[in-house]
């Protein structure tokens, strides 16, 4: 191990120690024992588990080549299945957990990779796009659940094994009293459960046949098809198993969690990606390690609070209850600090990697827009009149759906400009948006660090401008990574937001905050026509950050990182004034949708509608304007008339895994059709399921390509052994 | 070992181009056949079509007289079919032992370690890097590594593209002595190539594609008459 | 007069010496070639030149500027041009544009303001700077198709057009003609000598020997990393050094070594 490592390594036990320290203290300062030995076997439980579900994701990374960010939600749905078989139907454990765990888990593995994963394989996707793939899955799975057993049911978490306790009495004493080692049968069973499995698992890949033939299939698709290895089999069996972990770590970890429902034990297991991200990915001896220490600093966290750090430092006691009441609630969100610490400071090899370079999933977007021109004035004419006439056709109850729709626009051609137009994955819009949103209100109102009342408007603009800084808390990162990585830092950040800002009542003195439009604009016509007024703004902004000089600086770093740097544009720059300008324009959607509602209620802005909004874009085309525009619309309207609140992220989801497939999302698809134009030869992965309807493909010699060349570029762009566009992963020699 | 091939009237291509226009040409077992041509004209693509990753829209691919067109690629290896992809058909991220075991799996023997055995000692720099990420071997020996899979796999045919690309001329000539030893062996190799100067040295017969198509077909020295004038030919 | 002065650059990943004490220079209007087996060092070498990596030891100089401190974009800037091994072209764009936003970094300006302007027409001497670079190298016909549709050999040329939109004093080519036929390197070996005649400073990586032995000034010879030797085409070619290590002389040796027969 090299100096950096031993670095890291001793920052984190050094992190351990110091959280240890003051939890195990009482008041009166001195060391209680039980206490360490209680949180001790704690510790080496609970790192079992985050050990057991780092490696799971590790493990179905190397084996399917797809970083699978639906994992939690898959471990949710069968955690629900387990439930609904053991804890609702009553069926004995021995029979409901095989079941749950060896069929239903692998089962739907199976299908995710023949119904999913294996079309987008034989279109050439790239990291990115399965991406989207497993951000659609994810939002399916928890439409799924939802729908099954609602949003609202919190249920009591199955167990695997018994928690009877066992107790082992020392003959080591403190304070008078022997120390007892505390611990349960469900402990025991986890950690046997992590050693054999980590054990098995480690075997099957490094020493079997099957666990190389599973690797070659990983890295080089083709290659071992043509060395006679079944791709296909291979490839479902990974899914199945990789499956098969997810559902024993959501059954295992659902315990833990908050409460058991639909969106938020998702993304409990998600911070397990903290483990993930330690072991950079691919090491399985480094998941074991980070799961282990993740589990002695959310153990040793559950009993720390800062007061201890407070007094200790012989602070007065207001201040120490001031301080625990702001930074306590961070405490069992430990996990996604370190999640976010991790994604900030790590060093990642390979395969994630390179998605980072190259257009990635807008590229192909960009390639098939480009080649039809832009909706004809006809068109803009047409939407323009449709969002001015719309109050015509309203009435006094439904102009809060309007009003939401046009912040919601607003918040999603951030998206676009950040995602579709400088190719920067981003998953935390609902952070930004709900932050404007806070903001505004609690300036308005006066409550913000002793700034007097702010009128609406200003607030706005004041809480717009603090969602800057927060923005660049995203761009720092996205300096040196721009896909999976940045969406999981994104989305991380959103999180921290979620439960640190939005639900903290040091900020929020209730759950739901009052907030008003601005004066004299609170008529709901009036209202609607202010919002849409700053829309047109938006619009106007977001096209100029695709024209003209920046435009094109935007897309050359969306296209290549390295060679904008080679002919003498710093990445640096850009980057900032792109995510700056998002978390503004989010900040202002926010603060529009948060007037819309009159209220701020932290339920409207959850990490999770990041990735419904991401998705959503994605499908109505997210490198265009008008994307993002129909998105919003396409929410409203599911929000309103598909009163079933998991029918819409069924249905986003689904179409995120199977329409997101089509270059340029249903607004490509539009442009396509209307103006039945050429689709350039590479563009083949686009029409191989034949489900498209067919256009006339230019010979050789049309206008389009105006030169006596035309024939050579046609069939050399035809024959040519690599395609530009799609990034391949397992790259070439 | 020394299967013979046959493609008639193959027509193919991606999206709606159409790359291969009535391909027909012969490989008779045990011999070395070139295809030749320059950039664009659908060599890669003739091969792709052999191993099932190019789909037909006409036309049949016989191996041995029996039909192989439709087929999915693993099964077509498996009947013997070996292509080695430009761009070096190794897998990176395995190491150089890993790779062998991969590709052994093609091998229709009993005893896939004798073989790998016999593949490290035809290529003795390949043992020393044993346990080294094929990713990190430099490019001749990454090609080694490529080759090595024809030895490995007991190939009825062997569809070797442009193996010398990229590559020092030192190393080519390697490799194309190699080609010779496959040949003396007695196998049936298909070789696509750029440059006639390497495809002279091994081949019996020679075929030059134009535009999807067969547009001449000769022995060597015919060819490289025909070289100055059609102007086709590089190197 | 010396325009590029690469000294006593050294490379080492891990335990792996890339490049070992490379020096070499670039004089204005010349064309300089380095060439050697593959895993010799030689994108290594242009990396650490162009700033992609920090070299263990050496120094860059462009016509007296240290260039060692400076990040890529700025070593760009002060006249360093480059072209790429794998392409790296802006496939969503079209060939013209490929080139204006090169030529249009050139001149910064206040383009953050693009933000809210009415009209973005581009700068009509920046216009004339990437027209006559397409028409230099050969690709102006294709100034409005998409990269990501054509050719590997074509967009060779859109790289080449795009580094020279850059108004280099030294531009690095990175195997440019990996993948031309016979007529487009032969096109290609004329675009070079024009660039040369306009007083740029080549340096070159190539494969094809035989087209660095006709269009080369000076030639490096690099094998393991470190410089075998160097000096006029002539003089390389008949070193029995460069012909053991690359032109392959000594074939029975070599052969022994590599394949055993049976």
């Amino acid at each position: 191990m090299n100096r950096g490592g031993l670095l890291r390594g001793a920052g984190l036990a050094g992190s351990i120690l110091v959280i240890a320290f003051f939890a195990v203290r009482d008041a009166d300062g001195s060391l209680n024992v039980q206490l360490l030995t209680d949180l001790f076997i704690a510790s080496i439980a609970r790192g079992g588990i985050f050990a057991l579900a780092g490696l799971g994701l590790v493990i179905t990374y190397k084996a399917t080549g797809v970083f699978n960010f639906a994992y939690g939600a898959i471990g949710a749905l069968v955690t629900f299945v387990l439930w609904q078989l053991h804890t609702s139907w009553g069926w004995s454990l021995w029979f409901a957990a095989p079941l749950a765990l060896l069929v239903f888990a692998p089962g739907l593995g199976v299908a995710l990779e023949r119904v999913v994963f294996r079309p987008l394989e034989q279109r050439g996707a790239g990291v990115a796009e399965q991406l989207v793939a497993t951000v659609g899955i994810y939002v399916v799975t928890v439409g799924v659940a939802i729908g099954i057993w609602t949003a609202e049911t919190k249920l009591q978490a199955p167990r695997l094994f018994p928690d009877d306790p066992v107790a082992w009495t020392t003959p080591i004493s403190s304070r008078g009293e022997p120390i007892v080692l505390r611990f349960s049968a469900n402990q025991i069973g986890i950690i046997a459960l992590a050693i054999l499995l980590s054990a098995a698992l480690g075997y099957l890949f490094t020493r079997t046949s099957l666990g190389t033939r599973i690797r070659a299939v990983v890295d080089r698709r083709e290659l071992a098809e043509l060395s006679a290895i079944d791709a296909n089999k291979v490839s479902a069996f990974a899914w199945g198993m990789g499956a098969g972990l997810a559902g024993i770590t959501g059954v295992l970890l659902a315990p833990l969690s908050f409460g058991v429902d639909a969106v938020r034990l998702p993304l409990v297991i998600i911070e397990t990606f903290a483990v993930a991200v330690l072991a950079r990915l691919t090491s399985l001896p480094r998941a074991i390690g980070g799961g282990v220490f993740l589990g002695f600093i959310s153990s040793f966290a559950d009993a720390f609070s800062f007061a201890d750090v407070t007094n200790f430092l012989g602070m007065s006691e207001s201040a120490s209850e001031n301080i625990a009441r702001l930074l306590d609630p961070v405490i069992p969100s430990i996990a996604v600090i370190v999640l976010l610490a991790a994604l900030m400071f790590s060093r990642v090899s390979g395969q994630i990697g390179r998605d980072d370079e190259g257009p990635g999933i807008v590229g192909r977007a960009i390639v098939a827009g480009r080649a039809s021109p832009g909706l004809s004035r006809g068109m803009k004419l047409t939407v323009a009149g449709l969002l001015l006439a719309l109050p015509v056709a309203l009435d006094a109850g439904s102009f809060g759906h309007a009003h939401r729709m046009v912040g919601l626009a607003i918040v999603l051609l951030s998206i676009v400009a950040v995602t579709g137009f400088s190719g920067h994955i981003t998953l935390g819009q609902a952070g930004f948006a709900g932050l404007g949103g806070m903001l505004t209100a609690r300036i308005h109102a006066g409550e913000f660090f002793g700034l007097p009342e702010l009128p609406v408007i200003p607030a706005m603009l004041l809480a717009a401008l603090l969602c800057v800084p927060v923005g660049f808390a995203a761009a720092w990162p996205a300096l040196r990574r721009r896909g999976l990585f940045l969406g999981l830092t994104t989305l991380a950040i959103g999180l921290v937001l979620q439960r640190f800002v939005f639900e903290n009542f040091y900020f929020n003195s209730a759950t739901r905050m009052s907030a008003e439009k601005p004066a004299g604009l609170e008529g709901d016509v009036v209202f609607y026509y202010f919002g849409l007024a700053i829309l047109g703004l938006a619009i106007f902004v977001t096209n100029n950050l695709r024209q003209g000089q920046l435009g094109r600086i935007l897309a050359a770093i969306r296209d290549s990182e390295t060679a904008t740097r080679s002919i003498g544009i710093g990445l640096r720059n850009p980057k900032l004034f792109i995510f700056s300008v998002s978390a503004f324009m989010a900040g202002i959607g926010g603060s529009l949708m948060t007037q819309g509602a009159e209220a701020f209620s932290s339920e409207s802005y959850v990490a999770f509608l990041s990735l419904l909004w991401f998705a959503a874009v994605y499908v109505a085309g997210i490198t265009s304007i008008y994307g993002a525009l129909l998105a919003a619309a396409l929410l409203t309207v599911f929000q309103v008339f598909v009163d079933v609140r998991g029918l819409t992220f069924l249905i986003i989801g689904l179409a995120a895994i199977l329409l997101g497939q089509l270059p340029g999302g249903i607004v490509g698809l539009v442009q396509r059709i209307a103006f039945g134009r050429w689709v350039p030869a590479g563009l083949r992965e686009a029409w191989q399921e034949g489900s498209m309807p067919v256009e006339d493909v230019a010979e050789p010699g049309t206008d389009l390509v105006p030169s006596a060349f035309a024939s050579d570029v046609l069939a050399e762009a035809a024959d040519a052994e690599r395609p530009l566009v799609p990034a391949r992963r397992g790259g070439d020699g | 070992m020394s299967a013979s091939l046959e493609l008639r009237g193959v027509a193919g291509g991606y999206a709606k181009v159409q790359v291969l226009r009535d391909l027909s040409f012969e490989v008779p077992g045990g011999s070395v056949v070139a295809l030749l041509g320059p950039n664009g004209v659908g060599k890669t693509s003739t091969l792709r079509a052999i191993t099932g990753q190019l789909d037909l829209t006409r036309g049949q691919i016989l191996l041995d007289g029996r039909r192989i067109d439709g087929l999915s690629t693993s099964r077509i290896a498996r009947a013997g079919v070996v292509h080695i992809p430009e761009g070096r058909g190794i897998f990176p991220g395995l190491s150089v032992a890993d790779n062998l075991q991969a590709m052994a799996r093609a091998a229709r023997t009993d005893d896939p370690d004798r073989r790998i055995r016999e593949a490290l000692e035809l290529f003795p720099r390949l043992e020393e890097r044993r346990t080294q990420r094929a990713g990190t071997l430099s490019g001749g020996e990454q090609q080694m590594l490529a080759m090595s899979r024809a030895f490995l796999a007991d190939a009825q045919v062997l569809l070797l593209d442009e193996i010398s690309m990229g590559l020092a001329p030192l190393i080519a000539e390697d490799l194309f002595t190699a080609i010779a030893e496959l040949k003396a062996l007695g196998h049936t190799i298909l070789l696509v190539e750029q440059f006639l100067t390497h495809a002279l040295r091994v081949a019996d017969l020679c075929y030059v594609m134009g535009r999807g198509t067969i547009t001449f077909r000769g022995d060597p020295g015919e060819v490289a008459q025909g070289a100055a004038v059609a102007g086709y030919l590089g190197g | 007069m010396v325009l590029l002065d690469v000294r006593e650059i050294t490379k080492t990943f891990g335990g792996l010496v890339a490049v070992n004490d490379m020096s070499l220079t670039v004089e204005p209007g010349s064309i300089t070639a380095l060439i050697g087996p593959n895993g010799a060092g030689k994108t290594t070498l242009f990396n650490c030149i162009t700033g992609l990596l920090r070299p263990d030891t050496g120094s860059v100089t462009l016509d007296g500027t240290d260039l060692s401190r400076l990040d890529v974009h700025e070593r760009a800037r002060s006249g360093l041009g480059r072209t790429f091994q794998r392409l790296e072209v802006f496939t969503g764009m079209t060939v013209f544009e490929n080139c204006l936003v090169a030529a249009e970094a050139a001149h910064p300006g206040k383009v953050f303001r693009d933000i809210g302007r009415l009209r973005h027409r581009p700068d009509r001497r920046v216009v004339e700077t990437v027209t006559s670079m397409l028409g230099l190298v050969g690709v102006d016909h294709l100034g409005d198709t998409l990269a990501g549709e054509l050719s590997t050999g074509t967009l060779r040329q859109v790289e080449l057009a795009r580094a020279l939109c850059t108004d280099p004093r030294v531009l690095l080519l990175d195997e440019p003609a990996s993948g031309l036929d016979h007529d487009e390197t032969v096109a290609f070996e004329e675009v070079l000598r024009e660039i040369a005649g306009s007083g740029i400073g080549i340096l070159l990586v190539e494969h094809d020997v035989e087209l660095v032995l006709r269009v080369a000034d000076w030639i490096h010879v690099m094998d393991f990393g470190e410089s075998v030797m160097d000096g006029p085409p002539g003089v390389v070619r008949g070193d029995p050094r460069v012909q053991a290590v690359y032109l392959g002389v000594d074939e029975e040796h070599v052969l022994d070594d590599v394949v055993r027969v049976p």
